[in-house]
């Protein structure tokens, strides 16, 4: 989570996405499958890819794809459209035991399961595999996993360790001591309970094992696989893509089919770096093209070409794991009244109008998105009137006229973004100013909103955008809104308004805990509801994908366990006569 | 009756432009003998160096409107094809100009274009023709020509490049040669030298010359005859000594007076002709002198020469001028001469 | 001519010195460059030891220093001194990266050495400059000698208003037409896809694959080369050598191609080097609009991540062609024009 969510969701937001109605996928699930053989082609956009090393892979589409062509887990979700999937084993018999609570997790390694090279997987190569991703210059300094490893296992960071090849001898005992392998036996020991673990061995690739005998130092774009394919290059072009042919040394029987379907004899990555070009080729439809898809959305300039006629049969839209909201600062909003009366206020129709309207998303009710297993709405918020109620903010404030700064990051959305925000609130009563921060300023905006001086600048609310890193919503509840810690000067993972509130600390406690996916799902909802109530933020919108394939593509399907991008397991190519 | 060898009549020059017709040159005609050397005097845009292109047929690539006759040998170098004129040129009719450094292609050695000359008019070998240029430029007095041949323009001094021009000229043995200000570039001791040469090489090949100048101590030398140009006009025709013993044209005399005689004072001041040439775009409609003529006043009536363009007549056998004054000895009038003239418009 | 041209080297070198000196003081001159690879969540900490890790913390001159001698011994990486005596102590030396001489450093964010990154977008690069170059100097001299020759009339009018029209368009909207129209669209043309050029039988795909982004790059270039060529060859043709050609009797082809265009390609072939000398250093739109990994793709990544050792390799190779580029100029310029030669 952290900071590379705020990266995903930028990169999102540059490719201009925007949706209609939450459709739930139609397309096949785990159960029928299609045809087999022949050569899809998936189109991304040049610059999501940031590394295929297992120490790096953060980006939703990056796990979407790598986890059902190459890198197989300890565990993984399934290909389905149930919004409240639950992951299953993959490379380990089961989805971990834990006798302590969530504290201590234990799995054990399938037999005949190998490396590309036919080396069997031990439990060995896990622990390698997680070692690796504390060194920094491995994860480019900015790894996910280092992020939840860092909370849950923070004895160990604390230690100093940073990896096998720099730490010292008391750090790696340090590590040793809480991770370790016993022949197919792989032992994870945290700190405080991680109820969700299983379920983030399948959405963090930080668990992955790793093979140790090809681990040169130069690994950022090679891919050494245990999956139903390979790849053909030696490494990854970050511009370009790749080809992924069969592996041989796969063996289906120690997979299943919910998870990988594995029909196309090939996978072709290629990368184009202008979406204008890549749903071009996706309307024109010609050639290969016609067994292509992307994972990006539709831009509006394309919506009038894609909406009418037969073309429209090839579009698909459905949720997404993504929110946007307004951060309310607790440190300097401090009364309860005015943050419900900034809430009430807003005017989230003419937000989403100014984020491209209908197709971008829809007026949503909690940062939680609702493609996030367990997702209620937040009763807090559920009877806003999404185009605002001034007389209601107006009731709160009871005649107040509190002075407000509304902070944001300088774009053209922002620009069309900002005006809306401001006459809502300024309908209601507030005095309203604003604190624009430059792209190229340095620090950045989430540099400077994640301080809890606001870099010394006065902002009180500010835009920001999350989201799920895997579909539970221990990673939006819990960055977000679990206290910093005493004396924190800039927010821990995503808590950048300095919410604090015991009440809703307990709940998230409690839910960490708990390993029953239910049950967790149940208190999150508690403890974001308390918070709603308390005006910890004021929900925005909820995103939407509108997806575009090839006329020979079967099996699209955007799910849970792809992050709503189309799920790489159940794609197949249509025969020519089905055309 | 047999045509004289060279005659030019009636040619007409005219090269429009965008700001109207430039006259370059208006109804010239004259006549030129084998071994014989006309000399055209004249200021700078007189037309006298248009006039001897046309003879080339260099006109024919530009805009130029040229009509009129050129009859040489019996034939009207004007009715040729381009074709037909492209295989006399160089061949029967060759040129020599005056900037020889900028008349020589800078990329290309002597003995290449000097050859090339003759390649293009005789079917002949590289190696042939390249031996026949040393034996040009040998001839022409090119010390040690059999090495020089390889050197390029750049490499020779400002004489030595004119002998080359002149071996590239004469390669073919040309019935007329047209020398356009052979010596302006030149130093003084090396006009000489080739003055001397281009007289040496006529009266070998019997060539007719046409020796352009503005110089008239180089129309003393070498001309037998000698036409004075006047805003793209013949204004005075005749022998050598008649024009220059007896100048019958104020502007002739003006040119007269106007080179420094060694005898005289050094104190004396230059006695240069005041004013300046008249467009050739819109020339006046009267004698296109008369602005500067120091005589006009003598004209009876003055403004005559203003407004009416006088004929050529012949004042004596072969000495023709243009000139509204009666009286045919301008060395009369000079006393009479105007202090000043009206500056022309 | 050799000590002409040894001077001329090494006049280049000290140039490519100092301004590999000036790239890296420009480099530091806006604060800590690590700042970029620290993402958006960066601590002093963590700042500190990315910093650190890159060698940012040394002085200029040290890292001028270290980047000098990489370049005549080579060097290992990462740079940070105690990281790799870390690596050692751990049995990890497998995990140094050796960069040989001539190093031109290491990309921490790619993970590859700089020499490897250049030659893997030399080949794109490379490719676009000779294929465009080929076709906009035979096309642009070609239509810019026929314009000369038939100066004034409708042929040269056309000519020349079309070279108006397409100079002014950008290479931009040239590009995304002939990607998203011709390509796409209208299917008239397969969709470009660099094939590199590896032996003989490659020879048709790689043209195939390059023909696209050549001409759009050739018909921005030979926009200009017609005019150059038009106004060169008239220029030329005014010269009074050319009246003392055609006085010798020459026939009009051999007055126009031996004696005019000769003296028009030498101010041509000046502009010829100087412009492919640029194109070495990456066609950064051309590139961008159809996808093409060469130096301006790379120029424009390492940019956006301020990487440092890539951008100063990038400059090296740009300063290098251009120098060389100008040498060749010299020796092509003496060869075409005998003034320019050293006399005997």
């Amino acid at each position: 989570m952290k900071k590379r969510s705020i990266a995903r969701w930028g990169a999102i937001a540059v490719a201009g996405a925007a949706i209609t109605a939450l459709t739930a996928c139609g397309a096949a699930t785990g159960g029928d499958t299609g045809n087999t053989g022949g050569t899809v082609t998936y189109l991304g956009v040049t610059g999501q890819w940031e590394g295929t090393d297992p120490a790096t892979v953060y980006y939703g589409n990056e796990i979407a794809s790598l986890r059902r062509l190459v890198y197989r887990g300890l565990t993984a979700l399934p290909i389905s459209d149930d919004p409240n999937v639950a992951p299953v084993a993959d490379l380990a018999t089961d989805t971990g035991t834990s006798d302590d609570g969530g504290i201590t997790w234990t799995f054990t390694i399938k037999d005949g399961v190998t490396w590309e090279d036919g080396t069997p997987i031990t439990g060995e190569d896990f622990i390698y595999g997680l070692s690796r991703s504390f060194d920094e210059t491995l994860v480019n300094g900015t790894g996910v996993g280092l992020a939840y490893f860092g909370t849950y296992a923070a004895s160990v960071v604390e230690a100093g360790y940073t990896g096998p090849f720099t730490s010292s001898e008391e750090a790696k005992a340090a590590f040793a001591e809480r991770f370790y392998a016993d022949g197919q036996k792989v032992t994870y020991t945290f700190d405080r309970p991680w109820g969700d673990f299983p379920a983030a061995a399948a959405g963090l690739f930080t668990t992955d094992p790793y093979q140790a005998s090809v681990d040169d130092g130069s690994t950022l774009w090679e891919i050494n696989s245990n999956g139903p394919y390979m790849m053909e290059e030696d490494e990854f072009d970050s511009a370009l893509g790749a080809t992924f042919v069969r592996n041989p040394e796969y063996d289906p029987a120690t997979d299943s089919t919910d998870l990988r379907q594995a029909l196309p004899d090939q996978f072709t990555f290629e990368l184009v770096s202008d979406t204008d070009v890549l749903f071009q080729r996706l309307v024109a439809d010609a050639g290969d093209d016609k067994a292509a898809f992307t994972d990006a959305n539709i831009p509006a300039t394309f919506y009038s070409q894609v909406e009418s006629g037969a073309i429209a049969d090839r579009t698909l839209k459905s949720t997404s794991p993504y929110t946007r909201f307004l951060f309310i600062n607790s440190l300097t909003v401090t009364d309860p009244d005015v943050r419900r009366a900034l809430a009430v206020s807003l005017n989230k129709e003419g937000m989403i109008q100014a984020y491209g309207g209908d197709n971008y998303g829809e007026p949503s009710t909690s940062i939680v998105s609702n493609a996030v297993s367990g997702f209620e709405p937040n009763p807090a918020f559920a009877d806003d009137n999404p185009a605002g109620d001034p007389a209601a903010a107006k009731t709160l404030l009871a005649g107040a006229t509190p002075e407000i700064t509304i902070g944001y990051a300088v774009s053209p959305t922002n620009e069309k973004l900002i005006p809306v925000i401001q006459q809502s609130f300024e309908a209601a009563g507030f005095i309203v100013s604003t604190y624009p921060v430059a792209s190229d300023a340095v620090p950045g905006y989430y540099g400077q909103m994640a301080r809890k001086d606001k870099n010394g600048q006065k902002v009180d609310v500010f835009l920001g955008g999350w989201a799920a890193d895997w579909p539970s919503m221990s990673t939006v509840i819990v960055p977000i809104l679990q206290s910093n810690p005493e004396g924190a000067e800039s927010g821990v993972g995503f808590n950048y308004g300095f919410y604090s509130n015991a009440e809703v600390d307990d709940l998230i406690e409690q839910a960490l805990a708990a390993t029953d996916p239910a049950e967790q799902a149940s208190l999150f909802s508690q403890a974001d509801a308390i918070a709603g109530e308390d005006g910890a933020y004021i929900p925005v919108v909820q995103q939407k994908n509108y997806f575009l394939y090839g006329s020979r593509i079967g099996g699209f399907l955007p799910d849970v366990a792809s992050s709503f991008y189309p799920d790489f397991g159940s794609i197949y190519v249509k025969p020519e006569a089905a055309e | 009756m047999t045509r004289p060898f060279l005659s030019v009549e009636d040619l007409v020059v005219h090269f429009p432009t965008p700001d109207g017709i430039v006259r370059a040159t208006d109804g010239l005609s004259y006549t030129l003998e084998p071994g014989k050397t006309l000399g055209i005097v004249g200021e700078s845009g007189s037309g006298k160096s248009v006039s001897s292109s046309a003879i080339l047929g260099l006109h024919r690539n530009t805009s130029a409107q040229v009509s009129g006759r050129i009859w040489l040998d019996g034939v009207d170098l004007l009715s040729l094809s381009d074709k037909e004129m492209q295989q006399r040129r160089g061949k029967d009719v060759a040129m020599i100009f005056q900037d020889p450094l900028s008349a020589l292609h800078p990329y290309y050695t002597i003995g290449n274009q000097v050859a090339e000359a003759y390649r293009v008019h005789n079917e002949v070998s590289k190696k042939q023709a390249r031996v026949r240029a040393i034996e040009m430029l040998d001839r022409v007095g090119i010390p040690n020509p059999g090495q020089r041949v390889d050197d390029y323009p750049h490499q020779f001094s400002g004489g030595m490049r004119q002998r080359a021009m002149i071996a590239m000229a004469l390669i073919n043995d040309p019935e007329l040669l047209i020398a356009d200000e052979p010596t302006t570039a030149l130093d003084v001791t090396v006009q000489a030298q080739i003055l001397d040469l281009l007289q040496d090489l006529q009266r070998e090949f019997n060539t007719a010359l046409i020796m352009i100048t503005h110089d008239l101590g180089v129309i003393a030398e070498v001309a037998d005859d000698v036409l004075v140009m006047y805003a793209g006009r013949a204004v005075e025709y005749g022998s050598t000594k008649q024009l220059l013993t007896a100048p019958a044209m104020p502007y002739t005399l003006g040119l007269i007076q106007s080179v420094p005689d060694l005898t005289s004072d050094v104190d004396e001041p230059l006695r240069p002709i005041p004013g300046n040439p008249p467009s050739l775009l819109d020339p006046p409609s009267g004698c296109a002198f008369a602005p500067r003529c120091t005589f006009k006043h003598l004209v009876d009536p003055p403004s005559l020469p203003d407004e009416v363009m006088p004929e050529l007549e012949e004042i004596a056998p072969g000495h023709l001028r243009r000139c509204h004054l009666r009286e045919h000895d301008l060395s009369k009038l000079i006393p009479l001469a105007a202090e000043k003239v009206e500056e022309p418009v | 001519m050799f000590a002409f041209i040894v001077r001329r080297i090494l006049v280049g070198v000290v140039m490519v010195v100092v301004m590999i000196f000036v790239v890296f003081s420009l480099f530091f001159a806006n604060g800590n460059p690590a700042i970029n690879q620290c993402g958006r969540y960066c601590t002093p900490e963590k700042l500190a030891e990315i910093t650190g890790l890159l060698g940012y913390d040394k002085s200029i001159p040290e890292q001028f220093g270290a980047f000098t001698a990489g370049l005549i011994v080579g060097r290992d990486f990462p740079v940070n001194d105690e990281y790799r005596e870390a690596l050692i102590a751990n049995g990890y030396e497998n995990r140094i990266i050796r960069c040989d001489a001539p190093c031109l450093g290491y990309s921490q964010s790619d993970q590859k050495t700089v020499n490897q990154l250049l030659v893997k977008a030399a080949g794109p690069t490379l490719s676009l400059a000779v294929v465009s170059f080929t076709i906009w100097i035979f096309f642009g001299v070609l239509i810019g000698v026929l314009a000369a020759v038939f100066k004034g009339r409708l042929l040269d009018r056309i000519v020349v208003g079309s070279t108006l029209v397409v100079y002014a368009l950008p290479v931009f909207v040239i590009g995304t037409f002939f990607l998203q129209y011709v390509a796409i669209k209208w299917q008239l043309y397969p969709y470009p896809r660099f094939e590199p050029l590896r032996e003989p039988a490659d020879i048709l795909p790689w043209l195939t694959s390059i023909m696209l982004p050549a001409v759009t790059l050739a018909l921005f270039f030979m926009a200009a080369y017609v005019r150059y060529t038009r106004a060169f060859v008239l220029e030329s043709l005014s010269e009074d050598y050319i009246r003392t050609a055609r006085a010798k009797g020459l026939p009009e082809r051999t007055v126009l191609f031996k004696h005019g265009l000769r003296s028009a390609l030498t101010p041509l072939v000046t502009l010829a080097g100087l412009d492919f000398a640029g194109l070495l250093a990456g066609a950064i739109i051309t590139e961008s609009v159809f996808n093409y990994q060469g130096m301006g793709a790379l120029a424009v990544k390492a940019n956006n991540n301020q990487d440092l050792p890539v951008l100063i390799g990038l400059v090296i190779v740009g300063a290098t062609a251009v120098i060389v580029m100008n040498i060749i100029v010299d020796i092509l310029y003496a060869y075409i024009d005998p003034r320019v030669r050293v006399s005997k």
